[in-house]
Parts: structure tokens; sequence; C-alpha cells
């Protein structure tokens, strides 16, 4: 079996990391730019940079953010949200991104994944798919940031989303992100059947048997981990990381923005019967003696 | 003191330029991004970056006139490196979309993966991830590396083509993909090429590029007398 990749996904708002359920309710669990380092440093394979109020600012605020992580992260980085033009593009990967993701404008300009793939490589060109489940019995695609349904049928989408010439596809359920209840397998699996690019599981990861299932049954080539991780690096009572304290990575702390009042009451509770939080190179400590290779340092 | 190494970083319009020069910066090193022929001739050290396809690079790079520039840097003995497209455009020639002639330093061409299943895992282009190099034998031992990797080494590669040397002597490492085994590190005397990115590889990347400023020595030049 060939080595999967496992990636931490940052949303940000403002200066801060944040965490939502189903793409609500975001709190602030530290600053962004902590968070990347150390994921880095960890062993993360890849970061994911979602900035979640691209849509109600019409355009990405991540410019400045990638300019100053990319001088010190050298593993890939993608950037997703609120990019709609070839020339959004052009500016993020100038920032120092390696890769940007597309989801709202692609649905809205297919051309856009077309050209950007045409001029910059397919390589560098992800379309981010988010995708909930109708009763029906199919998966609609959303756009901005999980607020607004489009009637396309995502497994239509991401074989002409490959046809147009993207390079990877970052697939996310609307229906299970931020639930800790795993991941979507079906969807990941028949959309990972039926496109020649990899795919990138997103979206519900609460224990690591979540990942590893999305991997052996949903065939994703990648999984993107957000909570998880998350929980394990930002613990407001405890001390797992011993480094924590040092780089301020602790909840409530060197936040300036944003509702941090549950961190230090601990989501009442709730997350922490869903999230069994794990460090990266325990995930993949786990993975590793499950059959499942992925990188060590 | 020893005066720093000049390392020139080619900007042919193609490429991952900063990000090389951001990894370079992080390990103490200045280099300069250009395509001043006479900027490159002055070089200690040259880097071929580049992404995208073989036909856009080798048509750039002769528009700029950079083609005998690069050759005689190549014959001056200086070390050469050259990074994922980079590395390709060293083949005499390639077959992506077309059939291009290439900077011909090393006898070998440029060829896509195959796709196609794997123990029912599908095998997907391009290949994105972190793979394991594997050296051969004589290149790296348990006590000795190549530019501070070894077999085991986990390095980050994306790309849908590949380099096949003629001559499977200059193929230092390989690495294995679905049904592919391909060539990801290729050296003749002083051109080195690398399928993989080291300026996103990792602490193990910013080692190679270290190693590739600041260690390399004559007899690095392997097999100087081959082919």
């Amino acid at each position: 079996m060939k080595p999967v990749r496992i990636i931490s996904r940052i949303d940000i708002k403002g200066p801060n990391l944040v965490k939502g359920i189903q793409f609500d309710g975001n709190r602030a669990l530290g600053k962004a730019e902590d968070f990347a380092y150390l994921y880095y440093k960890e062993g993360s394979d890849e970061l994911i940079f979602y900035d979640t109020v691209a849509s109600l600012y019409q355009r990405n605020n991540l410019l400045e953010f990638v300019t100053a992580v990319s001088r010190h992260i050298f593993v890939p980085l993608t950037v997703a949200g609120g990019i709609r033009t070839i020339d959004d593009v052009q500016h993020i990967l100038r920032a120092g991104a390696d890769k940007v993701a597309i989801n709202t404008a692609a649905i809205h300009n297919k051309n856009l994944i077309a050209e950007a793939a045409k001029a910059f490589g397919s390589q560098c060109i992800v379309v981010g798919i988010e995708a909930k489940h109708r009763d029906e019995g199919w998966w609609e695609a959303w756009v901005d940031y999980g607020r607004e349904p489009t009637g396309i049928n995502v497994i239509e989408w991401a074989k002409e989303a490959v046809d147009l010439g993207a390079g990877e596809i970052l697939l996310t359920s609307i229906d299970f992100e931020g639930t800790g209840h795993g991941f979507d397998i079906e969807l990941t699996a028949r959309i990972a059947r039926e496109v020649s690019v990899p795919v990138i599981a997103s979206g519900g990861a609460g224990i690591k048997e979540h990942v590893e299932n999305v991997i052996q049954h949903g065939r994703a080539d990648a999984v993107a981990v957000a909570g998880m991780f998350h929980y394990y690096y930002a613990q407001p009572l405890t001390r797992r990381y011993s480094a924590s304290d040092e780089i301020g990575l602790r909840m409530g702390r060197q936040i300036d923005e944003g509702n941090v009042d549950f961190l230090n009451l601990r989501y009442g509770g709730l997350f922490e019967k869903r999230f069994k939080a794990i460090s990266i190179t325990g995930l993949k400590g786990y993975l590793n003696s499950r059959g499942i290779r992925c990188r060590d340092l | 003191m020893d005066k720093a190494p000049r390392i020139v970083i080619v900007d042919y319009g193609c490429g991952n330029l900063f990000s090389i020069q951001r990894a370079l910066l992080e390990i103490g090193v200045s280099s300069l991004i250009s395509r001043d022929p006479d900027e490159i001739r002055r070089a200690d050290k040259v880097i071929l970056p580049g992404v995208g396809a073989f036909g856009t690079g080798m048509n750039n790079i002769r528009s700029y006139g950079l083609k005998d520039v690069i050759a005689e840097f190549a014959a001056s003995g200086k070390f050469l490196l050259g990074i994922c497209l980079g590395m390709q455009l060293l083949m005499r020639e390639s077959y992506e979309f077309g059939h291009y002639e290439g900077l011909h330093l090393i006898a070998g061409k440029v060829t896509r993966l195959q796709e196609g299943s794997e123990q029912e895992q599908i095998v997907k282009i391009p290949h994105v991830g972190w793979n394991e190099l594997h050296f051969k034998s004589e290149i790296t031992t348990p006590k000795s590396s190549w530019l501070g990797l070894q077999t085991g080494t986990y390095v980050y590669f994306l790309h849908s083509f590949y380099v096949i040397p003629d001559d499977p002597r200059y193929c230092m490492a390989s690495v294995e993909y679905g049904a592919n085994k391909f060539c990801a590190i290729v050296q003749k005397n002083n051109i080195m090429g690398v399928q993989f990115h080291p300026e996103i590889s990792g602490p193990t990347g910013l080692k190679l590029l270290k190693n590739f400023v600041f260690e390399l020595k004559e007899e690095n030049k392997i097999y100087a007398h081959a082919g």
C-alpha cells in the first residue's frame, strides 16, 4: 500500500485558529500561526489553511498570513477560501502557498479551473468539494463555507473538475464535519473510485480509528484532520504537550478575538466524549501499526 | 572564514523559485533568482527549479537564451541541481504532450507514470505524496549518505512524469509508486537532479539543500568516468 498523507487543517478567522461544528458555531482555539509552526514541527505532511470568512469579505484574507508562515514551514501549504480569479491564484502562490483549493468560484465559473491549471499546472489546483447527503440518496455540492446549496451532484462535479484540470480533490462532508462521528466513508469511496486524481478526505475525525477507516474503506489518498489534533495541542487544563506553554498554544492565551469562554469550560464536557485527542506522531504511529504507511520524521 | 557560496536559482518563468529561496534562507544561505547569463557564469552552484510542462519550460529556456549558458555552467564542473521539472529538463528528450528536446546534460528520456490499480488501491496521477527513497547499495550505506539522504528517507513528490536515464548507473535512488518504479535521484559527475521537492520535504529536504550548498566536493562527482 502506498503511503498516505496526514494533513492538518487549520480554519482561520482573524488571527485565530477556529473550530466549528458542521461549518457553524466557530470557536477560537488560539493563534493560527502558532498552530501552523507546531504542526509542521510535529510532522504534519501538509497544511491546509482555510479562510472561514472569505465569502463574507468576497476575498481571501490569508495573504499576509501565508507570507509569514511560509518563511519557516517547509511542507506543502494549501490555501482555501475566497479564491475567485486567476490573479487570486497567482497572489496566493506568490505569497508562498504551494497549492490553492477552489470551491465556490470553481462551481460558478468552471473555466477558472481550466485556466488556473493551464497557467500554473494541475499539481497546484485543488478543487474543494463540500458535500451534503440528501435523503433521496445523493450528495449535493454546497458552497460559501457550507452555507449555500447548489443542486449539483458532487460525484458528477468531481469527475468534471478533474476533466477540467483539478490535480486533487479536497472532499469535506458537511454532515460529518466537526462532529467527531467519523468520515462519510461511502461518499469518499465513491469519489475515490470515480476520479483519477488523489482525494483528501476531510471532516469528521473524532478517534484514530475513523482515520484508519477512511483510508482502508474510503480509499482516501490523504486525510485532513482538525479537531483531534487541535484538542490535543490546545489543552486548557492539562499539560500533555510539554512545549505548549513555551509557544503559547494553551487555550485562552494569546487570543484577541472570538469567543473563548467555552475553552475554559471545556465545551461543558461535550467534546470530551466525542473526540479522543491525539498527537500527529501518535496518529501516524497508530496507522503504521495497522499496516498503513505514512512518513516518519 | 570562507566566502559564502554564490547560489543562483535560474528564473525561466516556471517555478517554485521563492520556496527554494526561502528554504535556502532557512539554512542561512542567501541566493539570487536570476536569468542573467553573467550571474549564472559567476555562480558557485546553480539550482534549476521547475514546475509545469516540459515543452513550456524548454521554450522559455531557449527564448531567454539560457540553453547555452546552462550547458556552459555544466561543462565547468561546478555543481548543478535540477528539481522536479528542472531534473527532467536535464535529459535528452521528453514525451510530455508531444516530443521535445531537452538540455541533454544526461542521456535519457522523460515519460509518463502508469495509471492502474495495485491490490485494489487505485494508482492516482499526478503522484502526490511522501515516499521512501531506495538507494542503490553502492551509493549509501548505514554510515554514508547521499547529501544526507538514505534508503528509507521520506521525501515529497508532486509529478506525473519521470526520467529514465539511458545508463542506469546514473540513477542513484528510486521510488516505488503502484506499478511504477521510477528514478528519484539522478547524478552524472557534477550534474544532479531530484524528482521530489527538497524545499517542501521538511527537515530532510533542508538537509539536502544544506549539503548541496556547503558539503559538496570533488569526490562527490559520482561516476566521473562512466559513460
